[in-house]
């Protein structure tokens, strides 16, 4: 492992990484999304002048879906009606090993002691399971039951793609505009290489 | 208002049983009269239920999200005096003997945390003695003396034993229930059927903010609990018979001063602005904050 990166394990029961183009019956992607996974560090830890971006995932458990519904009773429905049922597809034990590449947002490539911070920061917390705010796997009731250093487990051998998949919502950079990506995905004996 | 969208200070995880749940039929019979032109009669109602379980729900309260929503100490004191008895004030014809057999609160030492989640997590859930548990014996309970004993941890409580001071440290917590021929969370998908996935109990967050939000509207609970009600910022947004328009017309800070749930469990209230309304689509900057 280099200077500028950084190992997660995360596994929970449920995870559900939306396709959008799945619509209001909201469908997860086989594995996470680029975007998705780096929210889950910037949950664990961030700064103004780095972040983390996630550059290889190992999958660690079989690709397993579900039903999974609920009952809505917020602002969107009907008025009148007590609640309609959302209907969604979700991943079932997910489990998975990322790597994290640290990098500066500036374009110039910045201070490289930005880079050294926040690498140490997500480093000491993920040790100790300190966070910013809870990560979640892709929805916010779908809590870790593992975040933490990578344990020994080997990537599953499935191989997948997935054409068109989302990548990321918002520009790469701090406060980056709504300028969604998207690109084909693919999973080679269990691994998954983000660009 | 254009748009209110918050990220709560209380995060509820999907509840899972700790062992396979068996689901079974339970009939019964209602002799009074349910048709309209009869005034008695032998209805059968059909309800599916889980044999035994113990079901483990995580919950989590973050320090840092408290400030964004405007939640304070005493918004959490109440959401801590109500989880013991969130069971309790619920009771339904489909789960009547379901039991709070812990209610844990656990402290870190700092707001970030100090603590990996799931070392509370796994020493809290009790342990399936028993390929097929069916009562509470057939559970190893948790040892929550080693965990109070970690040099990591501020305070491990059982609400159920009272609520503890509350301070501005991040909370794991977990409760821990046990059903009795109960359907503790009906899948809607599936004619009610109890939630599972694999033979494993599935609880949805959805379904216990529900019945939080169900006690924290109610005024005599806080009369009975010895809990100020300030009704200025008890309002429930999630809630039936709520004034859309009303809503509509609060600014963010009202919004979030008013809605105790909004504060909590987070929302999203988005109303299209003018702008919007006409041309059917989101601006750019509508589409980011959203």
């Amino acid at each position: 492992m280099d200077s500028t990166t950084v190992k997660l394990e995360i596994e929970a029961d449920f995870g559900c990484f939306t396709d959008p183009l799945s619509g209001a019956s909201f469908r997860t992607y086989p594995f996470p999304t680029f975007s998705a996974l780096k929210q889950i560090a910037y949950a664990i830890a961030d700064t103004h002048n780095a972040y983390a971006k996630p550059v290889l995932l190992r999958i660690c458990s079989p690709v397993k879906f579900a039903n999974y519904t609920f009952t809505y009773a917020g602002p969107y429905r009907k008025q009148g009606r007590a609640g309609f049922v959302g209907h969604s597809t979700v991943l079932v034990n997910p489990r998975y090993q990322v790597l994290y590449e640290v990098a500066s947002r500036s374009e110039d490539g910045g201070n490289p002691k930005a880079v050294g911070l926040l690498r140490q920061l997500l480093e000491h917390n993920i040790t100790e399971g300190r966070c910013k705010r809870t990560p979640f796997m892709g929805r916010g009731e779908f809590v870790m039951k593992y975040a933490g250093p990578w344990r020994d487990a080997e990537p599953e051998k499935i191989n997948i793609t997935v054409p068109r998949m989302l990548h990321s919502v918002f520009e790469e950079r701090f406060n980056g505009e709504f300028a969604p990506v998207f690109a084909d995905a693919k999973c080679e004996q269990g691994v998954v290489h983000y660009a | 208002m254009a748009q209110h969208t918050v990220t709560g200070a209380v995060q509820i995880g999907t509840g899972r049983s700790v062992a396979n749940i068996d689901i079974v039929q339970m009939t019964t019979t209602n002799q009074s009269g349910v048709e309209a032109d009869k005034d008695r009669g032998m209805a059968p109602l059909g309800t599916k239920v889980v044999r035994h379980a113990v079901y483990t729900i995580p919950l989590f309260v973050d320090p840092l999200q408290m400030a964004k929503t405007n939640a304070t100490v005493e918004d959490l004191k109440v959401f801590a005096s109500i989880l013991p008895h969130v069971f309790d004030l619920n009771l339904s014809r489909t789960r009547p003997e379901v039991e709070l057999r812990h209610a844990w609160w656990v402290e870190h030492t700092g707001p970030l945390g100090s603590i990996p989640t799931h070392v509370v997590l796994d020493t809290l859930t009790p342990k399936a003695k028993t390929e097929a548990p069916a009562s509470w014996a057939d559970y190893q309970d948790a040892d929550e003396k080693s965990l109070a004993a970690d040099k990591r941890v501020k305070s491990v409580t059982d609400l159920l034993n009272g609520v503890p001071e509350i301070s501005g440290n991040r909370v794991t917590g977990l409760l821990v229930v046990e059903t009795t021929f109960s359907n503790i969370n009906g899948d809607p998908d599936a004619e009610s059927l109890p939630r599972s996935v694999d033979r494993i109990g599935i609880v949805s967050d959805v379904s216990i903010k529900a019945k939080i939000r169900k006690i924290a509207g109610n005024p005599e609970f806080f009369k009975a609990a010895g809990i100020k009600y300030d009704s200025a910022r008890m309002g429930i947004l999630e809630q039936r018979g709520r004034d859309r328009n009303q809503i509509k017309k609060l600014t963010p800070e009202e919004f979030l001063s008013r809605f105790w749930d909004a504060r909590l469990f987070g929302s999203t209230f988005l109303e299209a602005d003018e702008k919007t309304e006409e041309t059917g689509k989101k601006t750019k900057k509508q589409a980011t904050a959203a």
